[in-house]
């Protein structure tokens, strides 16, 4: 049967064929690629001083979601009884997500009328609430997951605005539609939302800072560049030396690479390729494709390995958007075999690559299209860590704890 | 009732006890290590701390939530008192405020930070006192034992 073919199995059918998979892990997967929708009785019991709920912030998931409707106000995302933890999409009812309903004093997760886990949500970090000197609130410039602060210092990017944007991608739209369009943050209200965040014990292992491309500077991304340095240095004054972290930023030079990495306390570099084939690239990413180009983002990456080390550079990917029509691949088979294919050429280099689910979200312009097949991404998840063992290349910054959001690095727990 | 009897409760109770969680890995390798953390957290539920996140110890936990695989825990007592408990990983806790509960007890008491608080199941317990052995032994399995032994005359 080919993968097109099992497009409409159930989970437990596509568990079945993948003994090797944790159950756990593969329900993660499924959750993110249809996404949840939470009963009123969930909203009614939810403990909104403990809980994480969706408010303003660029990158809070659920902004852009596939609910329209119903996306403020309701748990950020889920934890699992193993520990990881699931960014999830709010959906409507009738395009068949996971309910997240309360029953007998637990949340759990409902497929088809069944009970299939019982859950937690995010937790409410201590810093939420509280300001800055400037009078910034801090929760507007750092969100937090489980386990790491989110930096996300700007809400544009340029390549939207050249009329270039990734075509997955509703970063400007989403936030010109729910309005959180906020000034840029100061390095100093950044060192002093992670002073006050780090207070609470036990609460966070890193942090992450990533945001829009910013072509601009004297040799291209040189302002995005020096942004990240002046954060950095700020945030940096919390910690002595290197401190656990991770950048997500566009595919930088030698150069400019080696400036981040001498000027700041940076442990680990992370620039999203996004998609691994060259002509779906070019389609799919345009304005990363015009300034940078395939090939030199790879080769920045493996750059990278160089300055910062084996198992301190990673790349990610949107998985399942190599198939968008009418330009993807014809067939999940041939996307796999491709992907794969290209993944290990990087991997073999000491480049962590991860990927995300690919949700086709409203306000993007792939907004009407279906992401791949459970199945599809079972056999991604098991690739990818495959490639990861046979060339040792961990992704510690970018696993289940320290991100969360990638099916295959979550496997290295084992 | 509870799989647990007031023994084993005082036992696991006690700092003096050693206790020692053995898991599995994919391969069927046993893991044992000391887990002085150990404690009844509910009703037929321990508790106990990974402390190290590169640990064996730790990634066999995780494959064993992964695969329903069981766990078993060693309670021996000062007296050489000792049971064996079988149970499962019920939960994996590596955020949230329970979690930064135990964290902070044991940063406190240690002077580490921690991986993770695991809560297992009991499922079952098994009484390992010898003599007690013995005698199940001679009416259970009369066979098992050496004529010199039984010898009215040794």
């Amino acid at each position: 049967m080919s993968i097109e073919n099992r497009r409409d199995e159930s989970f437990e059918e596509t568990l079945a064929r993948y003994p090797e998979l944790p159950r756990l892990n593969l329900l993660k997967t499924d959750v993110q690629r249809r996404g949840v929708c939470y009963t009123e009785n969930v909203l009614k019991n939810v403990d909104k001083d403990k809980y994480q709920l969706t408010g303003s912030n660029v990158f809070f998931s659920t902004l852009g979601a596939r609910d329209q409707k119903n996306k403020f106000g309701i748990p950020e995302a889920l934890v699992l009884r193993d520990g990881s933890i699931v960014i999830t999409d709010a959906t409507p009812i009738e395009q068949n997500p996971y309910i997240v309903d309360y029953r007998d004093g637990a949340y759990v997760l409902i497929d088809k009328d069944k009970v299939v886990e019982e859950i937690d949500f995010w937790e409410k970090p201590d810093f939420y609430g509280k300001t800055t000197s400037s009078g910034t609130p801090m929760d507007s410039i750092i969100f937090a997951r489980p386990q790491r602060l989110n930096i996300t210092p700007t809400s544009k990017c340029c390549f939207f605005t050249e009329g270039l944007p990734c075509r997955y991608c509703d970063l400007n739209p989403h936030i010109n539609i729910d309005g959180v369009t906020k000034q840029k943050m100061t390095p100093q209200d950044a060192y002093e939302t992670v002073r006050e965040a780090i207070k609470q014990k036990g609460r966070f292992t890193t942090l992450c800072m990533t945001m829009g491309s910013d072509i601009g500077g004297k040799t291209p991304f040189d302002d995005e560049l020096q942004y990240y340095i002046d954060v950095l240095k700020a945030i940096g004054k919390n910690f002595n030396g290197r401190f656990p972290s991770q950048v997500i930023t566009t595919a930088l030079n030698y150069d400019q690479l080696s400036r981040l990495h001498e000027e700041t306390g940076l442990m680990s570099y992370t620039s999203d390729i996004e998609v691994l084939n060259e002509e779906k690239f070019n389609w799919i990413c345009p304005g990363k494709a015009k300034h940078v180009g395939y090939r030199e983002w790879k080769k920045r990456l493996i750059d990278a390995v160089d300055i910062f080390g084996k198992g301190y550079v990673g790349t990610g990917t949107v998985g399942g958007v190599e198939l968008a029509k009418p330009n993807g691949f014809p067939t999940e088979e041939e996307a796999l075999k491709n992907i794969l294919e290209e993944a290990e050429t990087l991997i073999s280099k000491g480049v962590a690559v991860v990927y995300i689910v690919w949700v086709p979200r409203p306000n993007s312009v792939f907004r009407d299209q279906k992401n791949a097949s459970l199945d599809y991404y079972a056999q991604l998840t098991l690739g990818l860590d495959k490639l990861s063992r046979k060339y040792g290349v961990t992704a510690e910054f970018d696993d289940y704890r320290r991100c969360g959001n990638h099916p295959n690095s979550d496997l290295q727990r084992i | 009732m509870s799989i647990l009897n007031e023994e084993l409760k005082n036992l696991i109770e006690n700092k003096n006890s050693i206790k020692v969680v053995s898991t599995q890995d994919k391969e069927g390798v046993i893991n044992s290590a000391p887990k002085g953390s150990l404690q009844i957290s509910a009703d037929d539920e321990l508790t106990y701390v990974e402390v190290l996140e590169s640990s064996k110890s730790y990634s066999n936990v995780v494959y064993s939530i992964w695969f329903d695989k069981e766990v078993s825990v060693l309670v021996v007592g000062e007296n050489k008192e000792a049971y064996l408990i079988h149970g499962h990983v019920k939960k994996i806790l590596t955020c949230g405020r329970e979690y930064e509960e135990y964290y902070r007890k044991y940063q406190e008491a240690r002077g580490f930070d921690i991986a993770a608080a695991v809560k297992l199941t009991v499922e079952d317990v098994q009484d390992l006192n010898l003599a007690k052995g013995i005698e199940k032994q001679k009416t259970e399995h009369p066979f098992f034992s050496h004529y010199d032994s039984l010898a009215v005359n040794g």
